[in-house]
Protein backbone atom coordinates (compact mmCIF):
# COMPACT_ATOMS: atom_id res chain seq x y z
CA UNK A 1 0.00 0.00 0.00
CA UNK A 2 1.66 3.21 -0.75
CA UNK A 3 0.15 7.17 -1.04
CA UNK A 4 -0.51 7.04 -4.28
CA UNK A 5 -3.02 3.62 -3.94
CA UNK A 6 -5.28 5.74 -1.32
CA UNK A 7 -8.68 7.55 -3.10
CA UNK A 8 -8.08 10.91 -5.00
CA UNK A 9 -10.72 12.22 -2.30
CA UNK A 10 -8.18 11.33 0.96
CA UNK A 11 -5.44 12.43 -1.51
CA UNK A 12 -6.74 15.57 -1.65
CA UNK A 13 -8.03 16.03 2.43
CA UNK A 14 -3.93 15.13 2.47
CA UNK A 15 -2.81 18.14 0.29
CA UNK A 16 -5.53 20.48 1.65
CA UNK A 17 -3.10 20.39 4.89
CA UNK A 18 -0.44 21.82 2.75
CA UNK A 19 -0.13 25.56 1.77
CA UNK A 20 -0.69 26.57 -2.06
CA UNK A 21 2.84 27.26 -2.68
CA UNK A 22 3.92 23.66 -1.32
CA UNK A 23 1.16 22.07 -3.51
CA UNK A 24 2.65 24.11 -6.89
CA UNK A 25 5.98 23.20 -6.04
CA UNK A 26 4.71 19.15 -5.49
CA UNK A 27 3.80 19.13 -8.91
CA UNK A 28 7.07 17.97 -9.69
CA UNK A 29 6.69 14.57 -8.13
CA UNK A 30 5.34 12.88 -10.38
CA UNK A 31 2.19 13.01 -13.29
CA UNK A 32 -0.48 12.19 -10.60
CA UNK A 33 1.10 14.28 -8.17
CA UNK A 34 0.82 17.18 -10.93
CA UNK A 35 -2.52 16.30 -12.02
CA UNK A 36 -4.06 16.52 -8.46
CA UNK A 37 -2.13 19.32 -7.30
CA UNK A 38 -2.93 21.29 -10.97
CA UNK A 39 -6.38 20.30 -9.76
CA UNK A 40 -6.35 21.74 -6.63
CA UNK A 41 -4.44 24.83 -7.61
CA UNK A 42 -7.20 25.97 -10.14
CA UNK A 43 -9.89 25.06 -7.37
CA UNK A 44 -7.75 27.18 -5.05
CA UNK A 45 -8.21 30.30 -7.50
CA UNK A 46 -11.62 29.68 -7.98
CA UNK A 47 -12.53 29.52 -4.10
CA UNK A 48 -10.27 32.57 -3.41
CA UNK A 49 -12.93 34.67 -6.07
CA UNK A 50 -15.99 33.75 -4.88
CA UNK A 51 -14.71 34.50 -1.49
CA UNK A 52 -13.26 37.94 -2.23
CA UNK A 53 -16.69 38.53 -4.51
CA UNK A 54 -18.74 37.39 -0.98
CA UNK A 55 -16.45 39.94 0.71
CA UNK A 56 -16.64 42.78 -1.02
CA UNK A 57 -20.16 42.23 -1.40
CA UNK A 58 -20.65 42.29 2.14
CA UNK A 59 -18.41 45.04 2.79
CA UNK A 60 -20.49 46.89 -0.14
CA UNK A 61 -23.51 46.80 1.29
CA UNK A 62 -22.24 47.72 4.90
CA UNK A 63 -20.71 50.84 3.20
CA UNK A 64 -22.57 54.23 3.34
CA UNK A 65 -23.86 55.52 -0.47
CA UNK A 66 -22.02 58.45 -0.14
CA UNK A 67 -18.46 58.80 -1.54
CA UNK A 68 -17.21 61.91 1.06
CA UNK A 69 -19.27 59.31 4.33
CA UNK A 70 -17.58 56.82 2.55
CA UNK A 71 -13.93 57.86 3.26
CA UNK A 72 -14.13 58.04 6.83
CA UNK A 73 -16.17 54.82 7.74
CA UNK A 74 -14.28 52.34 9.70
CA UNK A 75 -14.95 49.63 6.30
CA UNK A 76 -13.07 52.22 4.05
CA UNK A 77 -9.57 50.42 4.27
CA UNK A 78 -11.83 46.98 4.02
CA UNK A 79 -13.04 48.12 0.73
CA UNK A 80 -9.68 49.60 -0.73
CA UNK A 81 -8.28 46.58 0.25
CA UNK A 82 -10.89 44.43 -1.73
CA UNK A 83 -10.96 46.85 -4.42
CA UNK A 84 -7.09 46.45 -5.07
CA UNK A 85 -7.63 43.00 -4.27
CA UNK A 86 -10.17 42.56 -7.32
CA UNK A 87 -8.11 44.16 -9.67
CA UNK A 88 -5.17 41.92 -9.06
CA UNK A 89 -7.63 39.00 -9.07
CA UNK A 90 -8.71 40.34 -12.70
CA UNK A 91 -5.29 40.25 -13.70
CA UNK A 92 -4.43 36.80 -12.93
CA UNK A 93 -7.46 36.18 -14.40
CA UNK A 94 -6.58 37.69 -17.53
CA UNK A 95 -3.28 36.22 -17.92
CA UNK A 96 -4.25 32.43 -16.90
CA UNK A 97 -7.70 32.22 -17.35
CA UNK A 98 -7.70 31.60 -21.03
CA UNK A 99 -5.12 28.71 -20.67
CA UNK A 100 -6.72 26.87 -17.89
CA UNK A 101 -10.38 26.58 -19.72
CA UNK A 102 -8.85 25.16 -22.31
CA UNK A 103 -6.70 22.48 -20.08
CA UNK A 104 -3.30 23.55 -21.46
CA UNK A 105 -2.36 24.49 -17.71
CA UNK A 106 -3.12 25.03 -14.25
CA UNK A 107 -3.66 28.10 -11.98
CA UNK A 108 0.78 27.83 -11.57
CA UNK A 109 1.32 30.61 -8.48
CA UNK A 110 0.11 28.56 -5.90
CA UNK A 111 2.60 31.09 -3.85
CA UNK A 112 -0.35 34.22 -4.90
CA UNK A 113 -3.27 31.95 -3.84
CA UNK A 114 -1.73 31.91 -0.28
CA UNK A 115 -0.70 35.91 -0.54
CA UNK A 116 -4.91 36.50 -1.28
CA UNK A 117 -5.88 33.97 1.27
CA UNK A 118 -3.73 36.24 3.67
CA UNK A 119 -5.02 39.09 2.50
CA UNK A 120 -8.14 38.18 2.68
CA UNK A 121 -8.21 36.47 5.95
CA UNK A 122 -7.01 40.05 7.22
CA UNK A 123 -9.67 41.74 6.11
CA UNK A 124 -12.07 39.16 7.33
CA UNK A 125 -11.09 39.38 10.69
CA UNK A 126 -9.20 42.53 11.51
CA UNK A 127 -11.63 45.58 12.49
CA UNK A 128 -8.84 47.94 11.87
CA UNK A 129 -6.65 46.34 8.90
CA UNK A 130 -3.29 48.17 7.65
CA UNK A 131 -3.53 50.38 4.51
CA UNK A 132 -4.02 49.10 1.37
CA UNK A 133 -0.99 49.29 0.08
CA UNK A 134 0.66 47.88 2.66
CA UNK A 135 -1.33 44.33 2.63
CA UNK A 136 -1.30 43.95 -0.80
CA UNK A 137 2.73 45.11 -1.44
CA UNK A 138 3.47 41.19 -1.40
CA UNK A 139 0.78 40.08 -3.55
CA UNK A 140 1.46 43.25 -5.72
CA UNK A 141 5.13 42.13 -6.29
CA UNK A 142 4.56 38.21 -6.59
CA UNK A 143 0.97 38.57 -8.52
CA UNK A 144 3.52 41.09 -11.13
CA UNK A 145 6.67 38.57 -10.71
CA UNK A 146 4.24 35.61 -11.71
CA UNK A 147 2.11 37.20 -15.05
CA UNK A 148 5.37 38.62 -16.04
CA UNK A 149 7.21 35.77 -16.30
CA UNK A 150 3.68 33.54 -17.26
CA UNK A 151 3.35 36.19 -19.86
CA UNK A 152 7.48 36.08 -20.95
CA UNK A 153 8.34 32.40 -21.14
CA UNK A 154 5.05 30.50 -20.86
CA UNK A 155 2.41 31.85 -22.61
CA UNK A 156 3.99 31.73 -25.80
CA UNK A 157 4.16 27.84 -26.40
CA UNK A 158 0.97 27.97 -24.44
CA UNK A 159 -0.58 30.21 -27.17
CA UNK A 160 1.47 28.02 -30.16
CA UNK A 161 -0.46 25.02 -28.51
CA UNK A 162 -3.80 26.89 -28.73
CA UNK A 163 -3.53 27.81 -32.38
CA UNK A 164 -2.91 24.34 -32.56
CA UNK A 165 -5.44 23.14 -31.07
CA UNK A 166 -7.74 25.99 -32.73
CA UNK A 167 -6.29 24.87 -36.38
CA UNK A 168 -6.75 21.38 -35.90
CA UNK A 169 -10.46 20.53 -34.74
CA UNK A 170 -11.00 23.16 -37.63
CA UNK A 171 -12.18 20.27 -39.62
CA UNK A 172 -14.34 19.03 -36.96
CA UNK A 173 -17.16 20.84 -37.34
CA UNK A 174 -17.31 19.71 -41.23
CA UNK A 175 -16.72 16.61 -40.57
CA UNK A 176 -19.68 16.36 -37.51
CA UNK A 177 -21.84 17.60 -40.26
CA UNK A 178 -21.45 15.29 -42.79
CA UNK A 179 -20.68 12.09 -40.96
CA UNK A 180 -24.24 11.02 -39.59
CA UNK A 181 -25.65 10.37 -43.09
CA UNK A 182 -28.13 8.62 -41.05
CA UNK A 183 -29.35 11.48 -39.76
CA UNK A 184 -29.70 13.76 -42.73
CA UNK A 185 -31.70 11.23 -44.41
CA UNK A 186 -33.88 11.12 -41.14
CA UNK A 187 -34.28 14.32 -41.42
CA UNK A 188 -35.51 14.40 -45.04
CA UNK A 189 -38.19 11.30 -44.21
CA UNK A 190 -39.08 13.67 -41.50
CA UNK A 191 -39.38 16.67 -44.11
CA UNK A 192 -41.38 14.52 -46.51
CA UNK A 193 -43.89 13.66 -43.54
CA UNK A 194 -44.31 16.65 -42.71
CA UNK A 195 -44.78 18.24 -46.35
CA UNK A 196 -47.35 14.71 -46.76
CA UNK A 197 -49.03 15.89 -43.21
CA UNK A 198 -49.78 19.88 -44.33
CA UNK A 199 -51.43 18.05 -47.71
CA UNK A 200 -53.31 15.93 -45.57
CA UNK A 201 -54.62 18.37 -43.22
CA UNK A 202 -55.48 20.53 -46.31
CA UNK A 203 -57.50 17.82 -47.73
CA UNK A 204 -59.24 16.91 -44.44
CA UNK A 205 -59.80 21.01 -44.01
CA UNK A 206 -61.54 21.56 -47.19
CA UNK A 207 -63.44 18.03 -46.92
CA UNK A 208 -64.81 19.75 -43.04
CA UNK A 209 -65.49 22.60 -45.13
CA UNK A 210 -67.58 21.08 -47.23
CA UNK A 211 -69.39 18.64 -44.42
CA UNK A 212 -69.77 22.34 -42.92
CA UNK A 213 -71.77 23.58 -45.66
CA UNK A 214 -73.55 20.41 -46.69
CA UNK A 215 -74.96 20.04 -42.55
CA UNK A 216 -75.95 23.92 -42.96
CA UNK A 217 -78.14 22.81 -46.14
CA UNK A 218 -79.42 19.86 -44.31
CA UNK A 219 -80.38 22.02 -41.29
CA UNK A 220 -82.27 24.72 -43.32
CA UNK A 221 -83.97 21.75 -45.07
CA UNK A 222 -85.02 20.62 -41.83
CA UNK A 223 -85.90 23.95 -40.80
CA UNK A 224 -88.44 24.13 -44.13
CA UNK A 225 -89.97 20.95 -43.40
CA UNK A 226 -91.06 21.81 -39.41
CA UNK A 227 -92.32 24.75 -40.50
CA UNK A 228 -94.26 23.21 -43.88
CA UNK A 229 -95.46 20.66 -40.93
CA UNK A 230 -96.93 23.36 -38.91
CA UNK A 231 -98.63 24.89 -41.85
CA UNK A 232 -100.33 21.58 -43.01
CA UNK A 233 -101.08 20.65 -39.17
CA UNK A 234 -103.10 24.02 -39.11
CA UNK A 235 -104.61 23.04 -42.39
CA UNK A 236 -105.65 19.88 -41.32
CA UNK A 237 -107.24 21.50 -38.16
CA UNK A 238 -109.28 24.42 -40.65
CA UNK A 239 -110.31 20.91 -42.57
CA UNK A 240 -111.82 19.31 -39.79
CA UNK A 241 -113.62 22.24 -38.69
CA UNK A 242 -114.39 22.95 -42.41
CA UNK A 243 -115.66 19.13 -42.45
CA UNK A 244 -117.81 19.36 -39.14
CA UNK A 245 -119.74 22.38 -40.72
CA UNK A 246 -120.74 20.50 -43.97
CA UNK A 247 -121.68 17.55 -41.50
CA UNK A 248 -123.90 20.05 -39.49
CA UNK A 249 -125.06 21.39 -42.97
CA UNK A 250 -126.47 17.73 -43.72
CA UNK A 251 -128.21 17.01 -41.11
CA UNK A 252 -129.79 20.36 -41.26
CA UNK A 253 -130.37 19.34 -44.72
CA UNK A 254 -131.63 16.19 -43.79
CA UNK A 255 -133.75 17.33 -41.00
CA UNK A 256 -135.53 20.00 -43.61
CA UNK A 257 -136.14 17.26 -46.39
CA UNK A 258 -137.58 14.47 -43.89
CA UNK A 259 -139.77 18.00 -43.04
CA UNK A 260 -140.64 18.39 -46.57
CA UNK A 261 -141.63 14.75 -47.29
CA UNK A 262 -144.16 14.48 -44.43
CA UNK A 263 -145.56 17.77 -45.79
CA UNK A 264 -144.99 16.34 -49.55
CA UNK A 265 -146.80 13.48 -48.66
CA UNK A 266 -149.87 15.05 -47.31
CA UNK A 267 -150.23 17.58 -49.85
CA UNK A 268 -149.43 14.51 -51.97
CA UNK A 269 -152.27 12.34 -50.96
CA UNK A 270 -154.97 15.15 -50.99
CA UNK A 271 -154.16 15.52 -54.77
CA UNK A 272 -154.54 11.76 -55.30
CA UNK A 273 -157.88 11.70 -53.21
CA UNK A 274 -158.91 14.46 -55.18
CA UNK A 275 -157.87 13.07 -58.56
CA UNK A 276 -160.59 11.38 -61.07
CA UNK A 277 -159.30 7.43 -61.39
CA UNK A 278 -159.08 7.69 -64.96
CA UNK A 279 -154.93 6.99 -65.39
CA UNK A 280 -153.00 4.62 -63.17
CA UNK A 281 -151.42 2.05 -63.40
CA UNK A 282 -150.61 -0.06 -60.52
CA UNK A 283 -147.03 0.52 -61.65
CA UNK A 284 -146.98 3.69 -62.20
CA UNK A 285 -148.19 5.33 -59.15
CA UNK A 286 -145.19 4.80 -56.91
CA UNK A 287 -143.63 6.80 -59.55
CA UNK A 288 -146.64 9.52 -59.83
CA UNK A 289 -146.15 9.94 -56.27
CA UNK A 290 -141.91 10.15 -56.15
CA UNK A 291 -142.00 12.63 -59.31
CA UNK A 292 -144.73 14.86 -57.21
CA UNK A 293 -142.48 15.10 -54.33
CA UNK A 294 -139.58 15.84 -56.43
CA UNK A 295 -142.13 19.08 -58.02
CA UNK A 296 -142.61 20.02 -54.76
CA UNK A 297 -138.76 19.94 -53.59
CA UNK A 298 -137.85 21.93 -56.78
CA UNK A 299 -140.81 24.18 -55.90
CA UNK A 300 -139.09 24.42 -51.82
CA UNK A 301 -135.47 24.29 -51.94
CA UNK A 302 -133.61 26.66 -53.40
CA UNK A 303 -131.99 24.38 -55.60
CA UNK A 304 -132.85 23.82 -59.70
CA UNK A 305 -131.57 21.48 -62.55
CA UNK A 306 -130.05 22.42 -65.71
CA UNK A 307 -128.54 20.22 -68.40
CA UNK A 308 -125.31 21.53 -67.87
CA UNK A 309 -124.92 20.75 -64.29
CA UNK A 310 -126.84 17.77 -65.18
CA UNK A 311 -124.76 16.73 -67.96
CA UNK A 312 -121.60 17.78 -65.38
CA UNK A 313 -122.20 15.72 -63.03
CA UNK A 314 -123.69 12.58 -64.79
CA UNK A 315 -122.56 12.75 -68.44
CA UNK A 316 -123.51 9.29 -69.39
CA UNK A 317 -127.13 9.97 -68.47
CA UNK A 318 -129.05 11.40 -71.27
CA UNK A 319 -132.64 12.79 -70.87
CA UNK A 320 -135.25 10.92 -72.12
CA UNK A 321 -138.62 11.11 -73.17
CA UNK A 322 -141.09 10.07 -70.77
CA UNK A 323 -142.52 6.46 -71.59
CA UNK A 324 -144.96 7.00 -69.11
CA UNK A 325 -147.60 9.46 -68.74
CA UNK A 326 -146.60 11.40 -66.20
CA UNK A 327 -149.35 12.86 -63.46
CA UNK A 328 -148.44 16.23 -63.78
CA UNK A 329 -149.67 19.44 -62.43
CA UNK A 330 -150.18 20.08 -65.23
CA UNK A 331 -152.09 17.45 -66.59
CA UNK A 332 -154.23 17.63 -62.95
CA UNK A 333 -155.16 20.56 -63.87
CA UNK A 334 -156.47 19.47 -67.12
CA UNK A 335 -157.89 23.02 -67.84
CA UNK A 336 -155.56 25.24 -67.28
CA UNK A 337 -153.57 23.65 -70.45
CA UNK A 338 -154.85 25.39 -72.88
CA UNK A 339 -155.10 28.69 -71.24
CA UNK A 340 -151.62 28.90 -71.21
CA UNK A 341 -150.75 29.64 -74.71
CA UNK A 342 -153.81 31.95 -74.45
CA UNK A 343 -151.70 33.97 -71.93
CA UNK A 344 -149.25 33.36 -73.95
CA UNK A 345 -150.33 34.73 -77.12
CA UNK A 346 -149.65 38.69 -76.01
CA UNK A 347 -146.14 38.21 -75.36
CA UNK A 348 -143.59 37.37 -78.27
CA UNK A 349 -143.12 33.95 -80.15
CA UNK A 350 -139.77 34.01 -78.26
CA UNK A 351 -141.49 33.81 -75.04
CA UNK A 352 -143.78 31.05 -75.91
CA UNK A 353 -141.18 28.72 -76.83
CA UNK A 354 -139.71 29.36 -74.02
CA UNK A 355 -142.26 28.29 -71.83
CA UNK A 356 -142.32 25.16 -74.21
CA UNK A 357 -138.87 24.50 -73.55
CA UNK A 358 -138.92 24.96 -70.19
CA UNK A 359 -142.04 22.36 -69.94
CA UNK A 360 -140.02 19.76 -71.85
CA UNK A 361 -137.18 20.60 -69.57
CA UNK A 362 -139.16 20.05 -66.42
CA UNK A 363 -140.60 16.91 -67.91
CA UNK A 364 -136.72 15.46 -68.82
CA UNK A 365 -136.11 16.28 -65.26
CA UNK A 366 -138.79 14.26 -63.60
CA UNK A 367 -137.67 11.60 -66.00
CA UNK A 368 -134.18 11.81 -64.75
CA UNK A 369 -135.42 11.84 -61.23
CA UNK A 370 -137.30 8.86 -62.10
CA UNK A 371 -134.23 6.53 -63.22
CA UNK A 372 -132.14 8.43 -60.36
CA UNK A 373 -135.10 6.95 -58.01
CA UNK A 374 -132.87 3.89 -57.30
CA UNK A 375 -129.81 6.04 -56.86
CA UNK A 376 -129.03 6.43 -53.06
CA UNK A 377 -131.07 9.48 -51.46
CA UNK A 378 -127.61 11.19 -50.25
CA UNK A 379 -126.49 10.81 -53.33
CA UNK A 380 -129.49 12.82 -54.40
CA UNK A 381 -129.24 15.24 -51.77
CA UNK A 382 -126.14 16.30 -53.18
CA UNK A 383 -126.79 17.72 -56.09
CA UNK A 384 -128.90 20.11 -55.20
CA UNK A 385 -125.72 21.91 -53.89
CA UNK A 386 -124.26 22.54 -57.02
CA UNK A 387 -127.71 23.93 -58.87
CA UNK A 388 -126.81 27.98 -59.93
CA UNK A 389 -129.11 30.55 -59.83
CA UNK A 390 -130.32 30.13 -63.39
CA UNK A 391 -131.93 26.98 -62.72
CA UNK A 392 -133.43 28.63 -60.01
CA UNK A 393 -134.84 31.44 -61.92
CA UNK A 394 -135.85 28.73 -64.65
CA UNK A 395 -137.63 26.88 -61.78
CA UNK A 396 -139.51 30.35 -60.39
CA UNK A 397 -140.59 31.21 -63.58
CA UNK A 398 -141.87 27.60 -64.56
CA UNK A 399 -143.65 27.79 -61.78
CA UNK A 400 -145.30 31.59 -62.24
CA UNK A 401 -146.68 30.06 -65.89
CA UNK A 402 -148.05 26.80 -64.02
CA UNK A 403 -150.03 28.97 -61.54
CA UNK B 1 -22.55 -1.22 28.34
CA UNK B 2 -24.37 -2.98 25.42
CA UNK B 3 -21.79 -4.34 22.53
CA UNK B 4 -21.73 -4.58 19.45
CA UNK B 5 -19.88 -7.04 17.67
CA UNK B 6 -17.32 -6.19 14.66
CA UNK B 7 -16.12 -8.44 11.97
CA UNK B 8 -13.02 -8.03 10.02
CA UNK B 9 -12.41 -9.24 7.08
CA UNK B 10 -10.75 -11.87 8.26
CA UNK B 11 -13.48 -13.22 10.00
CA UNK B 12 -12.16 -11.83 13.27
CA UNK B 13 -15.14 -10.52 16.09
CA UNK B 14 -14.34 -7.53 18.29
CA UNK B 15 -16.88 -7.37 20.40
CA UNK B 16 -17.00 -3.58 21.07
CA UNK B 17 -19.41 -1.13 23.62
CA UNK B 18 -22.04 0.90 20.90
CA UNK B 19 -21.17 4.13 21.69
CA UNK B 20 -17.71 3.64 21.09
CA UNK B 21 -18.75 2.08 17.52
CA UNK B 22 -21.10 4.53 16.62
CA UNK B 23 -17.57 6.76 16.62
CA UNK B 24 -17.95 5.49 12.40
CA UNK B 25 -20.79 7.48 11.24
CA UNK B 26 -20.68 4.62 9.12
CA UNK B 27 -21.72 1.93 11.85
CA UNK B 28 -23.92 4.45 13.47
CA UNK B 29 -26.30 4.73 10.36
CA UNK B 30 -26.26 1.38 10.01
CA UNK B 31 -27.52 0.50 13.36
CA UNK B 32 -30.19 3.88 12.81
CA UNK B 33 -31.14 2.67 9.72
CA UNK B 34 -31.71 -0.94 10.47
CA UNK B 35 -33.31 -0.29 13.79
CA UNK B 36 -31.34 -2.30 15.57
CA UNK B 37 -31.43 -2.70 19.38
CA UNK B 38 -28.93 -1.76 21.68
CA UNK B 39 -29.44 -4.85 24.02
CA UNK B 40 -29.29 -6.87 20.72
CA UNK B 41 -25.32 -8.20 20.44
CA UNK B 42 -25.54 -7.55 16.32
CA UNK B 43 -21.91 -8.51 14.32
CA UNK B 44 -21.53 -6.30 11.68
CA UNK B 45 -19.76 -7.29 9.17
CA UNK B 46 -16.53 -5.00 8.24
CA UNK B 47 -15.46 -6.45 4.53
CA UNK B 48 -12.84 -3.78 3.78
CA UNK B 49 -10.74 -3.63 7.50
CA UNK B 50 -8.66 -6.42 8.52
CA UNK B 51 -8.40 -7.46 11.99
CA UNK B 52 -5.40 -5.37 12.84
CA UNK B 53 -6.65 -2.09 11.20
CA UNK B 54 -9.86 -2.83 13.10
CA UNK B 55 -8.27 -3.54 16.32
CA UNK B 56 -6.09 -0.13 15.57
CA UNK B 57 -9.31 2.10 14.74
CA UNK B 58 -11.15 -0.15 17.93
CA UNK B 59 -8.14 1.20 20.14
CA UNK B 60 -8.42 4.65 18.77
CA UNK B 61 -11.81 5.30 19.45
CA UNK B 62 -11.98 3.71 22.77
CA UNK B 63 -9.18 6.22 23.67
CA UNK B 64 -11.55 9.15 21.94
CA UNK B 65 -14.79 8.28 22.82
CA UNK B 66 -15.22 11.09 25.04
CA UNK B 67 -13.88 13.73 23.10
CA UNK B 68 -15.93 16.90 21.58
CA UNK B 69 -17.70 16.41 18.48
CA UNK B 70 -15.32 18.45 15.76
CA UNK B 71 -16.29 21.32 14.47
CA UNK B 72 -16.83 21.55 10.58
CA UNK B 73 -14.68 21.86 8.30
CA UNK B 74 -14.03 25.82 6.83
CA UNK B 75 -12.51 26.00 3.69
CA UNK B 76 -10.98 29.98 4.04
CA UNK B 77 -9.01 28.26 6.90
CA UNK B 78 -5.51 27.45 6.96
CA UNK B 79 -5.19 23.90 8.03
CA UNK B 80 -2.91 23.47 10.86
CA UNK B 81 -1.01 20.10 11.01
CA UNK B 82 1.00 21.05 13.88
CA UNK B 83 -2.25 19.88 16.36
CA UNK B 84 -1.68 16.45 16.48
CA UNK B 85 -2.01 15.23 20.33
CA UNK B 86 0.91 13.54 21.53
CA UNK B 87 -1.00 10.09 22.08
CA UNK B 88 -1.90 10.48 18.65
CA UNK B 89 1.56 10.90 17.27
CA UNK B 90 2.07 8.04 19.27
CA UNK B 91 -0.54 5.82 18.37
CA UNK B 92 0.04 7.16 14.94
CA UNK B 93 3.92 5.76 14.87
CA UNK B 94 3.53 2.51 12.36
CA UNK B 95 5.06 2.11 9.19
CA UNK B 96 3.70 3.81 5.89
CA UNK B 97 1.53 0.95 4.93
CA UNK B 98 -0.29 0.87 8.65
CA UNK B 99 -0.71 4.35 8.00
CA UNK B 100 -2.34 4.25 4.91
CA UNK B 101 -4.72 1.10 5.91
CA UNK B 102 -5.94 3.28 8.98
CA UNK B 103 -6.91 6.06 6.46
CA UNK B 104 -8.41 3.99 4.63
CA UNK B 105 -10.30 2.40 7.18
CA UNK B 106 -11.29 6.05 8.61
CA UNK B 107 -12.72 6.86 5.21
CA UNK B 108 -14.66 3.64 4.69
CA UNK B 109 -15.90 3.86 8.41
CA UNK B 110 -16.21 7.51 8.52
CA UNK B 111 -14.52 8.54 11.05
CA UNK B 112 -13.66 12.10 10.88
CA UNK B 113 -11.05 12.29 13.83
CA UNK B 114 -8.78 9.62 12.86
CA UNK B 115 -9.10 10.28 9.15
CA UNK B 116 -7.84 14.15 9.98
CA UNK B 117 -5.27 12.90 12.42
CA UNK B 118 -3.96 10.40 9.67
CA UNK B 119 -3.96 12.60 6.67
CA UNK B 120 -2.31 14.99 8.79
CA UNK B 121 1.03 12.85 9.37
CA UNK B 122 1.24 12.12 6.13
CA UNK B 123 0.89 16.06 5.21
CA UNK B 124 3.56 16.59 7.66
CA UNK B 125 5.31 13.96 5.96
CA UNK B 126 5.62 15.64 3.14
CA UNK B 127 5.97 19.08 3.82
CA UNK B 128 8.98 21.10 3.53
CA UNK B 129 10.57 18.51 1.48
CA UNK B 130 11.39 18.47 -1.91
CA UNK B 131 9.84 16.81 -4.68
CA UNK B 132 13.12 14.11 -4.67
CA UNK B 133 12.47 13.75 -1.12
CA UNK B 134 8.89 13.01 -1.39
CA UNK B 135 9.59 10.18 -4.08
CA UNK B 136 12.09 8.71 -1.74
CA UNK B 137 9.55 8.98 1.39
CA UNK B 138 6.80 7.32 -0.39
CA UNK B 139 8.44 5.33 -2.93
CA UNK B 140 6.89 7.53 -5.85
CA UNK B 141 8.64 6.83 -9.35
CA UNK B 142 9.09 9.75 -11.37
CA UNK B 143 7.20 9.02 -14.34
CA UNK B 144 7.46 12.38 -15.85
CA UNK B 145 9.21 12.71 -19.16
CA UNK B 146 12.55 15.33 -19.37
CA UNK B 147 10.06 17.76 -21.33
CA UNK B 148 7.48 17.62 -19.34
CA UNK B 149 9.29 18.05 -16.10
CA UNK B 150 11.49 20.28 -17.37
CA UNK B 151 7.74 22.43 -18.77
CA UNK B 152 6.61 22.03 -14.66
CA UNK B 153 9.90 23.14 -13.43
CA UNK B 154 9.71 26.45 -15.48
CA UNK B 155 6.44 27.31 -14.61
CA UNK B 156 7.23 27.16 -11.60
CA UNK B 157 10.89 29.09 -11.91
CA UNK B 158 8.92 32.73 -11.20
CA UNK B 159 9.31 32.69 -7.68
CA UNK B 160 12.39 30.84 -7.77
CA UNK B 161 14.19 33.69 -8.76
CA UNK B 162 13.99 36.25 -5.93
Amino acid sequence: MDLLGLPVVVLENIFSYLSYDEIAKNRLVSKSFNEICSRLLNRGFLMIERRHALALKTVKAQLPRRESERRYHPLARHSDILTSLETRISMLNMTYTKFIDNGICCFIPGKVIDEMRRVLTIVETSKTPPRAHEVLQELRDISSMAIEHFDDKISPAFRKKLQEGVTQPAPRPTHAVLAPLALRQELCVLRRRCALNARLSLHLASQYNKHHARMLEYKKIAWRQRKTIRCMMRRQKDQESAIAELKKRIEECDIKYSELTHTNQAVGGKAIAGASGEVASTSAQPLRHFGSQIKLDLSVLPIGTSKRSQSKMMPNIKPRKPLIKLPSLSEEDSEPPPKIPKMDDKPTPSTSKKTQSTIAKIRGIANEIRTLSSINIENKMKRPLSLNALDLFEIECKKQKLD
Amino acid sequence: MPNIKLQSSDNEVFPVDIEIAKCSVTIKTMLEDLGVDDEEEEVVPLPNVNSAILKKVIQWATYHKDDPPLPEDDENKEKRTDDISSWDADFLKVDQGTLFELILAANYLDIKGLLDVTCKTVANMIKGKSPEEIRKTFNIKNDFTAAEEDQVRKENEWCEEK
